[in-house]
């Protein structure tokens, strides 16, 4: 199965409730929310494109801020182009091509010596414009790296490492018998000057961003897949196994760091904190993303480094999504020991998926995007934005501790103290996913939290909420829709963050001991994603009442990339019977609804809104204008379904209600007379 | 430089319009040259020869070794007489390998009718409808003017005394009872040295020079004598009747289908489910409305047209078995199906067609087959064809009823992506370069503004490929998810080797290393300044430079190699050349490798002393540079 990092796609705006007050109507919510949202996103964060000529495909995948406002991007195509003017108030920049010919670079440093250092596929490389000309004229391989020909196996860095040598982490391959078929595949590796390989971790997967932090803390980013349910970012030291099996083909490879064997990790589908217990060298994620709400092809990391000029969010993290073209915001702390945190939406609404962050100058944050051929909610093919902090600070989620009872919430600015101390306003729910070896993971073990107390600060700046349960190891989602600031009565701009609860913190607790549950007693979930459902709008076998006749009509509908169905005309006789077999031959899951003439899009937009539930329910809502559907469908499988057409001719809709996916994967019913 | 037209948009439209397609799986007729009884009497100017001798490469003439298997035109002027065929022929493939001394002219005539030109044409930037591979012009005998030549696409002529290949797949002019003519003759395909040049090229008479003026069903080949010569080896003949077909009638389908499975369960425990058979309006699985898993059989008639061999051939999603006449055709191989010819007298025979899809896309089955006389096409029933032209009619019609405002401009179809060298430079780019048996993945092609272009292999300092063209086509690196990441040459090409240029051997009879060297390692490569990259490499405590420039006038690759530092213990070695045999020219310092493929040579102030070993039954041009402690400066240069 082919499943590269870059993969399927969600339009995840619409997740956000409106920050409108009052409550809008369905229609207002339903009718391009994400525009609504991504306009309040930039009357703080100000989005701007940066123009490029025609005559160029800037798909790109690694920025270097230059010292006099230039830059360096390096694209797909394997050039690096010299950009000046891109910081302009109303940019037209000037392009000059630096280098050419390099095979999928993925990033550029300065280098200490001169020049700079390239991570492409097949090596890093140590480019130099020797004759100061403006072109790069001496191209010193530094270090060969191992690869099979897959064309998923990116290399992505360079990052430079505080004693001196580069790091790159090597995605595996993917479409063969082994995903690591050549050496260091799947690890995080360390190249001396010299050009030595050093290995550090295994258990990598899609490490697309990865960085130091100015702690020296390594992070590395984790897109869903085999053995990794959702995006997460890891922190790494060496000798860790991040989870990724196939990396362990080399653990015994002189130079390996660690010595667990493919073997030992098993497809029990158990939450990987509970595998991680037996087994030890498991190192499990410091902040999960939660699949679809946060993204679903992790790609870029930064730190935010300026010290309060981008924002009040200093020292958090900002990590880019190439599938829904947006950027998410991450804090970060350590307890017992363990890293772990909580990840907020953050900006939405670029043109392009983002695959690269890099800071310039005047906190100016570049935003380097390609979709490389699978879809993004941006439309565009390639691109170069900038977002810049307009000084403006929104109602907002400063950041999330944990407590020994519960969690700390922080704002950016008052809460209003009447409905901040009302446990009600707070909604909490933890979940976790499947660590196995299928490809991603629906949200399992899902439960709902009590809120039982809340403290207020006396400055309305923080509120401590209490929960008599809380489960260490999961994902605890915190929302606070009705929550206000008491300045300006609004509610906040983004009302939900994740916070990943690997270990729950000693200290004072304001809720008594003896009120505390035993968080240990869950039930798994079947939770499959294509779990079948007994709906009788989901018939998979043929309906009793047909008395063994056989369909009057077959339909085979298939998919093409790029959130498509292969056809988006099927025509049937009213009252007629149809056997329609649905074949997701893409390698992203889809589902097949048939609804009423001119709801596809509405039920699509209700199946958006069904959250962490959603997926047990393969995304179809309890809704009178679904009239069948099959199950959500993995890559490469298919279903059959038996329905009769409605009796009344027309234009019937039919969709794919995965969330993000009905606006571009939909087509025409049209049942004739 | 002409600009070739988009080669996957014409292989695209071969498999449509035109079911020939891809090369025939059956043997042709080899014209033997043992001796000249293939042909009418033929003048003294032609002759059967073992091997060419002389200096084909630069004198005008060619010397007949005695022995059989060649056709020489001795002549070397305009004395010699031209040379026709005893036999006749219609539609037709002919291919044949050529062979032409500098300035020599001469031409294959279809039919005695239509001229495919042969001439040296080497160097020539933009060919013309004179040069080599053009299909000639016709002429007006009173204007004393020419008209209707079609140039090639692209000019693939090799140096002077250097074999090269041709291929032509030919369709002769059609006539009604009345002996109207309904169709003119046409050159469907014409390849040179392997590159498509001439694609659906209509011919409407006789070309200049042609034996008769009138047009006829069928006609001899002339052989063009009167100009220079010309050797001819290899020639080989499958003729034809394109409108000969075979097809299937009275077919049934009966499809075995796998029922769902849940995720968790394994398929191959999957319970079956078996249809009744059903009538079958064709062999299209797509049209069976099944999910994945199934198999369906289809029976019925094939209605085969001649006595003789025939060879079936299917491309398909899934996998595919044939019995016809109770005989197995076609059994899978993984993946792809290997054919077994066999032997069917004219008449109704059964078939038996299985195809097994799996879970992967769309079913997809296209049944192709050829036979005595039969050119190879799709195989289905006739009435399938008017099918699929309805199929396409009602798509039209669909898309014509959805007239919904577009969000963004449909972007047009792109099926190729061609990158040029700038007008007066070098370009670069890595990426994997299409090798056999394996693309290669440390590489880098080079393309000059000569036209001129090779690719390089990091792993073994190797020239892999050279080739003239527009230089690359990076589709299937730059479009999309891109899974081989090729960087494709466009051009005619020559290919070489992939064994290590430098080698450490540990005496001058060791065989030479196919792998990449332990302590081998490629340091990259400089930019001078009009973009010509050196290559660094270390093998040991050897630093290599390589530097390879690109000429057009004539047409060579020169490369300079320098060796710095010893390897004491071993002997370190260079490999020039490789291949079946290596013969020096009289000259000394030049070297025709292989059978005429293409030539080495050596600059006259080298005082470098490589020699020919002969190693495993294959001959190497080696080197073994002394132990002087200096540095080593090897120049040579590559002709073809």
């Amino acid at each position: 199965m082919k499943h590269p990092f870059f993969l399927s796609l969600c339009l995840s705006a619409a997740f956000a409730v409106s920050t409108l007050a009052q409550n809008p109507s369905a229609e207002e919510r339903f009718a391009l929310p994400s525009d609504e949202l991504v306009k309040l996103e930039n009357l703080y964060w100000e989005r701007t494109p940066i123009p490029i000529p025609d005559d160029i495909i800037l798909e790109s995948s690694g920025i270097l801020a230059l010292p006099n406002k230039e830059l360096l991007v390096t694209t797909r195509r394997g050039e690096i182009w010299h950009i000046a003017g891109a910081y302009d108030p109303i940019p037209n920049p000037k392009f000059t091509l630096f280098a050419s010919g390099l095979h999928e670079p993925l990033g550029i440093i300065a280098a200490p010596t001169g020049g700079y250092y390239v991570a492409q596929r097949p090596e890093v490389t140590h480019i130099r414009d020797t004759d100061g000309d403006g072109r790069a004229d001496s191209f010193k391989t530094l270090a060969r790296i191992p690869i099979s020909g897959s064309y998923h196996e990116y290399a992505f860095g360079p990052k430079l490492a505080p004693n001196g040598n580069l790091r790159v982490t090597l995605n595996v391959a993917f479409g063969a018998a082994t995903q690591s078929p050549v050496p260091w595949r799947g690890w995080m590796i360390e190249i001396t000057p010299d050009g030595q390989i050093i290995p550090i971790a295994a258990g990598l997967r899609s490490p697309a961003g990865f960085t130091v932090t100015s702690q020296g803390v390594w992070l590395a980013a984790e897109n869903q897949g085999e053995w990794v349910g959702s995006g997460r970012i890891t922190q790494i030291d060496p000798g860790d196994f991040i989870g990724h099996v196939a990396s362990l083909a080399w653990s015994r490879e002189p130079g390996s760091t660690v010595s667990l064997r493919p073997g030992d990790i098993p497809d029990s589908a158990d939450p990987m904190h509970e595998v991680a217990k037996r087994i030890p060298g498991i190192k499990t994620p410091a902040v999960w993303l939660p699949h679809t709400i946060q993204g679903i092809s992790t790609a870029g990391l930064i730190e935010d480094v300026t010290g309060g000029e981008f924002g009040p969010f200093a020292g958090q993290f900002y990590i880019s999504d190439q599938g829904q073209s947006k950027i998410v915001r991450m804090s970060m702390e350590q307890v017992k020991g363990v890293w772990q945190g909580a990840s907020y939406n953050f900006r939405e609404g670029f043109e392009c998926g983002i695959i690269r962050l890099t800071m310039g100058e005047d906190a100016t944050l570049w935003v380097g995007e390609t979709n490389r051929g699978w879809g993004s909610v941006g439309p565009k093919e390639q691109g170069l934005e900038r977002l810049t902090w307009t000084g403006k600070t929104p109602f907002e989620i400063q950041e999330v501790k944990a407590r020994s009872d519960g969690f700390l919430l922080s704002f950016t600015q008052p809460v209003d103290p009447v409905i901040a101390a009302d446990p009600a306003t707070y909604q909490v729910t933890s979940f976790t996913y499947k660590y196995h070896q299928t490809y991603g993971s629906p949200p399992i073990n899902v439960e709902p939290h009590q809120v039982a107390k809340v403290e207020v600060a006396a400055d309305g700046l923080s509120v401590r909420i209490a929960l008599p349960k809380l489960r260490e190891g999961y994902i605890h989602e915190i929302k606070a829709p009705g929550l206000l600031s008491a300045k300006s009565g609004t509610t906040l701009l983004h009302d939900t963050s994740y916070y990943t609860l690997n270990q729950i913190p000693f200290g004072a607790r304001i809720i008594p001991l003896a009120a505390m549950e035993n968080p240990m007693a869950h039930q798994h979930d079947a939770g499959a994603a294509s779990s079948p459902s007994t709906s009788e709008k989901n018939q998979t076998t043929v309906p009793t009442s047909w008395k063994g006749k056989n369909a009057d009509q077959f339909i085979t509908l298939g998919t093409e990339p790029g959130l498509k169905f292969d056809q988006t005309l099927l025509t049937a006789k009213a009252g007629s019977r149809v056997q329609l077999t649905f074949n997701n031959v893409d390698d992203m899951m889809h589902n097949f609804v048939l609804t009423t003439p001119g709801t596809g899009q509405t039920v699509g937009a209700a199946a958006m809104q069904m959250g962490v539930s959603g997926e047990g329910l393969s995304f179809v809502p309890a809704s009178a204008d679904v009239i069948a559907h099959t199950t959500i469908l993995q890559p490469e499988s298919s279903q059959t379904i038996y329905f009769t057409v409605p009796s009344i001719p027309g234009d019937y809709d039919f969709v794919c209600t995965f969330p993000g996916h009905s606006m571009l994967m939909k087509g025409i019913f049209r049942v004739t007379k | 430089m002409k600009r070739v037209p988009s080669i996957s948009a014409l292989t695209l439209a071969l498999s449509i319009l035109c079911p020939l397609g891809a090369k025939s799986l059956l043997p042709g007729e080899p014209i033997p040259l043992d001796s000249l009884s293939s042909f009418q009497p033929a003048g003294e100017n032609w002759v059967i020869a073992s091997s060419i001798g002389g200096d084909p490469r630069r004198t005008n003439s060619l010397v007949a070794n005695p022995g059989t298997g060649i056709l020489v035109n001795t002549a070397p002027d305009k004395s010699g007489d031209h040379l026709i065929t005893n036999w006749e022929h219609g539609d037709i493939e002919l291919s044949f390998e050529f062979l032409l001394p500098p300035e020599s002219n001469s031409g294959m005539y279809l039919m005695g009718r239509y001229e495919l030109q042969l001439l040296d044409s080497w160097g020539v930037a933009e060919p013309g409808v004179h040069d080599c591979g053009a299909i000639y012009e016709r002429w007006i005998e009173k204007e004393k003017r020419g008209y209707e030549g079609t140039a090639p696409l692209v000019n693939a002529a090799r140096a002077p005394g250097l074999w090269q290949t041709m291929r032509i797949l030919f369709q002769a002019p059609r006539f009604d009872k009345s002996g109207h003519k309904t169709s003119h003759a046409k050159f469907l395909e014409v390849e040179h040295n392997g590159f498509l040049i001439h694609k659906n090229v209509e011919v409407t008479g006789p070309t200049r020079g042609a034996n008769w003026p009138e047009e006829a069903a069928s006609g001899p080949i002339l052989i063009q004598g009167n100009h220079g010569p010309i050797a001819f080896r290899n020639l080989i003949k499958r003729p034809f009747n394109f409108d000969t077909q075979v097809t299937l009638q009275d077919v049934t389908s009966q499809v075995q289908r796998r029922k769902n499975v849940a995720v968790t369960q394994n398929e191959a425990e999957a319970p079956t489910e078996d249809l009744p058979s059903t009538v079958a309006a064709n062999i299209d699985p797509g049209d069976l409305g099944e999910s994945t898993n199934f198999t369906v059989t289809y029976t019925g008639k094939i209605n085969i047209p001649n006595s003789g061999t025939y060879a079936f051939d299917a491309d398909s999603r899934g996998t595919v078995q044939l019995q016809v006449g109770g005989q197995p055709a076609l059994v899978p191989i993984n993946p792809g199906v290997r054919f077994i010819p066999i032997d069917l007298p004219a008449g109704l025979h059964d078939f038996k067609l299985e195809y097994a899809h799996g879970r992967w896309q769309k079913p997809q089955l296209a049944l192709f087959v050829e036979g005595p006389r039969i050119a190879r096409h799709i195989v289905d029933t006739a009435e399938s064809k008017e099918r699929q032209r309805a199929k396409v009619k009602a798509l039209t019609a669909a898309m014509a009823d959805e007239e919904k405002p577009v969000a963004k401009p449909q972007k047009k179809e792109v099926t190729e992506i061609v990158v040029s060298p700038p007008a007066d430079g070098i370009r670069l780019q890595r990426g994997f370069t299409p090798f056999d048996p394996r693309k290669r993945l440390y590489s880098i092609s080079v393309g000059s503004s000569t036209g001129v272009h090779y690719a390089y292999d990091f792993d073994t300092a190797t020239i892999l490929r050279t080739w003239n063209g527009p230089f690359l086509d990076l589709f299937e690196f730059w479009d999309g998810r891109a899974h081989n990441q090729l960087t494709k040459p466009i051009g005619p090409a020559l290919t070489f080797h992939d064994n290590p240029t430098v080698a450490l051997l540990e005496s001058g009879e060791h065989d030479w290393p196919t792998e990449t060297d332990a302590m081998w390692s490629s340091e990259g490569y400089t930019l001078d300044a009009q973009g010509n990259p050196t290559f660094f490499s270390r093998l040991s405590d050897i630093e290599i430079e390589d530097k390879i420039v690109a000429a057009s006038s004539p047409r060579r690759l020169d490369r300079h190699l320098t060796l710095r530092g010893d390897h004491t213990s071993w002997m370190t070695a260079i490999l020039l050349a490789e291949a079946s045999t290596i013969t020096p020219e009289a000259n000394g310092r030049s070297y025709i490798i292989g059978d005429r493929a293409y030539y080495l040579d050596i600059p006259a102030d080298n005082n470098l002393e490589p020699f020919i070993r002969r190693i495993n039954g294959r001959d190497q041009l080696v080197l073994f540079p002394p132990k002087s402690g200096k540095d080593v400066h090897l120049t040579y240069s590559l002709v073809w």
